[in-house]
């Protein structure tokens, strides 16, 4: 690439617009030189990080932090593993640390719902839950501590719903649906919250559109619902 | 399915989050940077509590779900913990985690959609550039520039928001779609129809217009030329 070619792609990198064979190129060139080119692209670069200031702020879910310190903890074993959720588990304290060791990733397998109940401990109360339930580009993650209330769900991906309804969250129970809480998404698709419930270890979770008051039993379709809890050792 | 109103929705968007330090507070980036270079985690958990919300807002924007925008945050962090010696202590740590995080959303929202045919969430989001933190780093000069955008979000929001309804609608539209959609200079010109040459060249105007709102640092003497003068006028553009 010319000098004349990497001047003229200078914005379209400090903008992230370039594929990787001219960023590697470009960062060569800035490699070995010094003015003018790198204060060129470093003026434009921070005119670009003065867009990203236009990007509304969101929280992320709890359980970030928690996999980001895991990730560190486990040195150089960041990568995720397709399918498969996993957890080095102990009762949580609180929500900071909810997830500390519970390094989940579940990804969507065979297209359809991908469920994991994350926790360690022989009979599950107490000890920390986290579970992740996505279909295409909706997804539900839930977290608590089992026994004890209350659940943290995170939505994201479910549209909007019309004020006369809302997404209820049901635990699924051998002996039937049982009301986890109603909620509704933003216009971005996004709800997160608590809801006042004591999940068990044993509970499956779904979603179903009901009146927004909600149903005692569960009367619309069925947004999302997990396959099954999975307790991995660690 | 009933028909009565309803009581607000169940559980409210929780307000009691104990990780929510103010993320408004200054943190003595210098010492910060020293920390993690030091391999000192609870650093990394500093840095990630200072600038979580904005890192990954800027993620969401690009990527437009939360599972894959977390895949981009948590990629970025990592990547200043591995590189963390290549860490400028006197830059700002605040625009180098806004760099690298766009970077990493832009990286996954491109292989995300070139494996768009699987079902499957990409397993890829840790296998970005391994040498972004130094190519992040902005020379001397710049470091003010940088922090000078980020020590004041609000006015940096408003003079970019005000200089981007300025902008010729052309300019804009490939500013946007570079920034915001992740897409390359080519997949704009193949989505807009036009000449490379063109999509290069407003991206030029069109960043430098915005780079003279922000006062973030005009080329000196010697400088590629951007065709983008103090008034704002630009270069003619070329086909």
């Amino acid at each position: 690439m010319t000098c004349d070619e990497i001047d003229d792609l200078l914005a379209a990198y400090a903008l992230d617009a370039v594929d990787d064979d001219e960023r590697a190129a470009i960062e060569d060139h800035l490699a070995t030189c010094e003015h003018p080119e790198r204060h060129e692209v470093d003026s434009l670069r921070a005119a670009a990080i003065g867009l990203a200031t236009l990007a509304e702020e969101r929280e992320p879910s709890v359980a970030l932090e928690a996999r980001l310190l895991a990730s560190v903890e486990r040195g150089s074993e960041t990568r995720p593993r397709p399918g498969v959720g996993y957890i080095a588990g102990r009762p949580r304290r609180d929500l900071r640390w909810a997830g500390a060791l519970v390094a989940g990733v579940v990804l969507m397998v065979a297209g359809f719902v991908a469920g994991a109940l994350l926790f360690s401990g022989d009979d599950g109360s107490g000890e920390a839950l986290v579970q992740v339930v996505q279909k295409d580009a909706m997804r539900m993650r839930a977290e608590a501590v089992a026994g004890e209330s209350p659940v943290t769900v995170t939505l994201a991906g479910l549209g909007r719903l019309p004020e006369d309804v809302g997404y209820q969250v049901w635990a699924v129970r051998d002996d039937g649906w049982v009301t986890v809480g109603i909620c509704n998404t933003d216009e971005d698709g996004w709800w997160e919250g608590d809801f006042d419930f004591a999940l068990r270890p044993d509970d499956a979770l779904a979603i179903t559109i009901e009146p927004r008051e909600g149903s005692p039993t569960p009367t619309g379709e069925v947004v999302l619902r997990s396959t099954g809890w999975e307790r991995t050792a660690q | 399915m009933g028909s009565s109103r309803a009581a607000p929705a169940a559980g409210a968007p929780a307000t009691d989050d104990p990780i929510d330090a103010p993320t408004d507070d200054r943190v003595d980036e210098r010492a910060l940077a020293r920390r993690l270079q030091a391999r000192d985690a609870s650093a990394l958990a500093e840095l990630y509590r200072a600038h979580r919300q904005r890192a990954f807002g800027l993620a969401y924007r690009v990527l437009g779900d939360a599972p894959a925008a977390e895949d981009a945050v948590q990629s970025a962090f990592l990547a200043l913990w591995q590189q963390a010696d290549r860490i400028a202590p006197e830059g700002s740590l605040g625009a180098l985690v806004m760099t690298i995080a766009h970077r990493r959303a832009v990286d996954l929202a491109r292989r995300r959609a070139a494996e768009r045919v699987h079902t499957h969430r990409t397993s890829a989001a840790f296998d970005g550039p391994t040498a972004d933190v130094a190519e992040a780093i902005p020379d001397e000069e710049a470091q003010a520039a940088f922090a000078r955008v980020l020590d004041d979000p609000e006015g940096t929001r408003r003079r970019v928001a005000a200089a981007l309804d300025r902008l010729p609608v052309e300019q804009r539209m490939v500013v946007e779609l570079a920034y915001f959609e992740g897409l390359t200079h080519r997949a704009i010109a193949e989505r807009l129809g036009l000449p490379g040459g063109t999509v290069k060249s407003r991206l030029r105007l069109g960043l430098g217009h915005l780079r003279d709102a922000l006062d973030t640092g005009a080329p000196e003497t010697g400088a590629p030329d951007t065709g983008v003068t103090r008034d704002g006028r630009g270069e003619e553009e070329r086909a």
